[in-house]
């Protein structure tokens, strides 16, 4: 159940910083497809910072929808 | 003890590049370079020396301040692209407005004439100074790689100064960090040809993690912000104009919107400077004192930041 809340709520700020316009968003979405170039997903990540009260290293960046959902699950377990 | 910026001046290149002209040998276009930094176009040294820009910008400053070269008890010159290893950039302009004041040069990358107003600081609690000069002059494009469409479409040059003058308020908070990271952003010394030194000798040239700098800051300017007022007893709101480092468009607009600022607040020189260094802030600084903007007692929080990781920000009242 966390995990899907967490799924909408990084498909959220996906969207929010101009990455899938009509796409529907799966746990294997590729964030290059979802239209986030390596600038936007920096700002993502930042977002999802601010929304879930975690710190993300810039060498953890993901590359998928279903990484974003994982990394930030794992950072709020601690 | 406190200061007072009383008066600015800058110098640039005459010439411009363009992005379409960077798109004539980069597989690069104006639409890309546009959408991701911001930058339109960029002051290029050719002719002119770093040298004559920064004595260019000395020269405005100090007639805008109203004093001579011999009023100075101190020079400093943030740079990291002087035109000499030695003497210092700070003792080239020296030499060239008549000054006899100590003069050195100071490497704090893009924070640091934010370091060098806190030398300057430093001097006037000391009794040492009544009144320096600040110069940040850059040469960026001596350190970039001109093949590398990823940062050579980032930089570009100029010069901007200040005289600063001890006074009993002026100054809200100051404050200096280095979060030590030698990668991010670095550029490799001068080899140097001893037939002695063992291992590589990397050239001179820039290197960036584009991402690892974008978050950098985003998530400095709004914690600097935060904890200048903080510091000054004050709110976000209550602050007149915002001169950050001038990296990229989108750090500023990011950080516009996580700190909720008001967007016109935001002094802006990147859409035809591109990034200069440690001269960005004094530059905008200067733009906007030459254009009026800038009313005596209004409230100006600067922050610097760049390769060390050092952030250099301050809470100035202007004089």
């Amino acid at each position: 159940m966390a995990e899907s809340t967490t799924f909408d709520r990084v498909c959220d700020i996906i969207r929010e910083n101009g990455g899938a316009g009509d796409i529907e968003l799966t746990l294997d979405t590729k964030l290059a497809d979802a239209g986030l170039d390596s600038l936007s997903t920096v700002e993502a990540v930042i977002a999802c910072e601010d929304e879930f009260g975690i710190e993300i290293e810039t060498e953890q960046n993901p590359t998928t929808v279903g990484e974003f959902v994982e990394l930030v699950d794992s950072l709020m377990e601690k | 003890m406190s200061f007072r910026i009383i008066g600015t001046g800058s110098a640039l290149p005459e010439r411009i590049v363009t992005n379409d002209e960077l798109s004539t040998f980069l597989d690069t276009s104006d639409e890309w370079i546009r959408t991701r930094t911001g930058i339109r176009e960029r002051r290029v040294i050719s002719t002119e020396s770093l040298d004559d820009l920064a004595v260019a910008a000395s020269q405005r400053a100090l007639e805008a301040a109203g004093i001579e070269a011999s009023d100075l008890d101190l020079i400093v010159c943030s740079t990291t692209t002087s035109d000499h290893i030695m003497p210092g950039q700070g003792c080239a302009v020296a030499a060239q407005i008549g000054a006899t004041c100590p003069a050195f040069d100071l490497s704090a990358a893009c924070a640091g004439f934010v370091f060098a107003l806190d030398v300057a600081d430093g001097w006037f609690a000391r009794g040492r100074a009544k009144r320096v000069l600040i110069i940040a002059a850059e040469e960026m494009s001596r350190l970039i790689d001109w093949e590398d469409r990823a940062t050579c479409v980032l930089f570009g040059d100029g010069a901007a100064a200040c005289v600063v003058e001890a006074a009993e308020d002026g100054l809200l908070a100051m404050d200096l960090a280095t979060s030590p990271d030698m990668r991010a952003l670095a550029v490799p010394g001068i080899g140097g040809n001893s037939p002695f030194k063992e291992g590589e000798r990397p050239a001179s040239v820039l290197a960036m993690e584009g991402q690892r700098v974008f978050k950098f800051g985003v998530t400095t300017i709004c914690s600097a912000v935060k904890r200048l007022c903080m510091e000054a007893g004050i709110e976000v709101a209550d602050i007149d104009h915002f001169v950050f480092h001038q990296a990229n468009e989108r750090i500023l607009s990011a950080a516009v919107s996580r700190l909720g600022l008001d967007d016109a607040k935001v002094g802006r020189t990147l859409e035809t400077c591109g990034n200069i260094s440690s001269a960005c802030i004094p530059l905008t600084l200067d733009n906007l004192a030459r254009s009026g903007a800038l009313a005596s007692g209004d409230l100006v929080a600067i922050v610097g930041f760049g390769a060390g990781l050092d952030t250099g920000s301050c809470l100035l009242r202007w004089a």
